[in-house]
């Protein structure tokens, strides 16, 4: 009686024991899983605009051809671009962002796709999420547009 | 009586239950809350967000509707760099917020070359050059050794960056400028005719070649040279009173026996009477503002020791006293850095540093370096530069 009673107990007691340990076994490997989970997290760039590539657009439609006349003038009466105001764009645009687009950028007027820049299909992107997207009225109904993809990050 | 104490046991079981539930309910309640604590507490990484806002704010400040802004080339602009942006980058409780704050902006303005050779489609980065005309503005505020870091592990790019080629170096060379200011040391490096690879200010800032004309009028600029540049800061070491040191092979007198104390100004010295150019060869020299006869600040031996750190990291130099040197030690006639210099716990705190190149410290660093295409008023082009480094702080991750 006495032998069967202990038995129990320490039966009993080795339950509880086991039980005890796989709660905290359990807790450890939950609390290591969250702690991995947890790490430093990064904010979000916003995406669809480069205030640079903004700005640089409009010098570049502000500077003037060896004729003194600004190339946003020349594309209104031209309705592309042309060898000097097309080659300067890539000097411009090429050079100075191609390390955030690479080949996903295009210069142009809004829906062409011209010789200077390897537009693909981004000459058509307008206002699609994740794209950068400048575009300026320079008359006579056309728009000169900037449009590039970023690298996603 | 015998049924009481069986009742009595059962309850003092269900009690002991009781309360190792409650035990354990705790315990997985502490632990659940500190696992949402582990997930929802981690620190954001604002540092890029940082820096893109600190360049857009730049680049707002300097150009307006496509123009550089007029005032940008006025030296009114240049020295209130931050204030006429509305930058403010002492929001850290650092007193010494030039050396210790996250942030450092560099604006260098260049000529835009348009006539430059045309370029196929898919050329980029590495024919930015050609485009790039001479250097007409530089504006820089914040933490240099941030930029100093940054520098150190950026390989050139021959646009901004600087020439790493390495020498052969197995010595540091650590002297003091027995003056009171870097601009000081800097002007007495220049006029005398040698060079320097660092200087480090009390307060901890590292001055190299290219930080140099923030610090002094730039003619005297060429008083700092490249580590890739044999500098002429070690001197001679006079082998007839002190015992030879290791890597100087010949003898170190001139031919009437005296100490050759400028030998290295030389063009054609004599064969066999100047010995010590080796130093110069072999080593990187680094100066400390001091008089030479004061305690040094903590924070200038702080920021020594991660800048030998690091060139021993990239040169492979021992961390011993045969390899960092005093000048004392390669010129007979010299006594600096001094003997205040704290040469045992310098040793002790390097060598228990270690090699560690900066780059591994601050490899946290947040770069963005952007351009833009800008005019002024006559329609001259310009390129305007924007470097922005953002730190790794407690505050911002």
């Amino acid at each position: 009686m006495f032998n069967q009673n202990k038995r129990a107990q320490i039966a009993e007691t080795t339950t509880w024991i086991v039980a005890t340990l796989i709660i905290f076994v359990i807790l450890i490997v939950t609390l290591f899983i969250a702690s991995l989970m947890g790490h430093t997290k990064n904010l979000p760039q916003p995406l669809g605009a480069d205030i640079f590539a903004d700005k640089s657009l409009t010098a570049y439609l502000l500077t003037k051809g060896t004729n003194g006349i600004p190339i946003y003038t020349t594309i209104s009466a031209e309705g592309q671009l042309n060898s000097f105001n097309g080659n300067l764009a890539k000097q411009i645009f090429l050079n100075f962002y191609s390390g955030f687009y690479h080949d996903r950028l295009y210069l142009g007027v809004l829906g062409q796709d011209n010789d200077y820049f390897n537009s693909g299909a981004i000459s058509h992107k307008v206002f699609e999420p994740g794209f950068v997207f400048y575009s300026i009225n320079v008359g006579n109904n056309k728009f000169v547009q900037f449009t590039a993809l970023p690298w996603p990050q | 009586m015998v049924r009481t104490n069986l009742l009595s046991k059962k309850k003092g079981a269900d009690q002991i239950l009781t309360v190792y539930w409650f035990v354990i309910i705790f315990i997985v309640a502490g632990a659940v809350v500190y696992m949402a604590y582990l997930f929802y507490g981690s620190p954001f990484d604002a540092r890029n967000i940082e820096g893109s806002l600190l360049g857009n704010q730049i680049a707002n400040c300097l150009t307006n509707k496509g123009y550089i802004i007029d005032q940008a080339f006025l030296p009114d602009f240049q020295n209130n760099f931050l204030q006429d942006c509305h930058l403010n980058f002492s929001t850290e409780d650092f007193s010494d917020w030039k050396t210790n704050t996250q942030y450092y902006a560099q604006v260098v303005v260049y000529k835009f070359n348009s006539n430059a050779q045309q370029q196929s489609y898919g050329e980029s980065d590495s024919s930015i050059s050609s485009n790039i005309g001479n250097q007409v503005l530089t504006v820089s505020a914040g933490n240099i050794n941030l930029k100093t870091a940054w520098e150190l592990i950026t390989p050139s790019t021959g646009f901004l960056g600087l020439n790493l080629n390495k020498r052969n170096v197995n010595t540091i060379v650590i002297h003091d400028t027995e003056g009171p200011t870097a601009l000081g040391a800097i002007q007495a490096i220049s006029t005398a005719d040698l060079s320097i690879h660092y200087i480090i200010d009390r307060d901890g800032t590292i001055i190299s070649p290219d930080n140099v004309n923030q610090f002094a009028p730039a003619q005297y600029a060429n008083a700092l040279v490249p580590e890739s540049t044999i500098a002429q800061d070690a001197g001679c070491y006079d082998t007839r009173s002190k015992t030879q040191w290791p890597i100087c092979s010949a003898t170190c007198t001139d031919s009437n026996g005296l100490i050759a104390t400028s030998c290295q100004k030389l063009s054609n010295p004599p064969p066999n009477e100047f010995c010590c150019l080796e130093f110069n060869v072999k080593s990187i020299g680094i100066e400390l503002v001091n008089l030479g006869n004061e305690p040094y600040p903590d924070t200038q031996i702080k920021s020594l020791i991660n800048l030998v750190s690091d060139i021993s990291s990239r040169y492979n130099i021992p961390l011993d006293r045969a390899h960092i040197v005093g000048h004392y030690q390669t010129s007979s006639y010299k006594v600096d850095p001094g003997t205040q210099f704290p040469w045992d716990t310098f040793i002790q705190e390097l060598t228990s540093r270690g090699a560690v190149a900066i780059a591994s410290s601050t490899a946290n660093t947040e770069q963005q370096q952007r351009n833009i295409y800008a005019l002024d008023k006559s329609g001259n082009q310009y390129v305007i530069q924007i470097l922005t480094l953002v730190g790794k702080t407690e505050k911002n991750v």
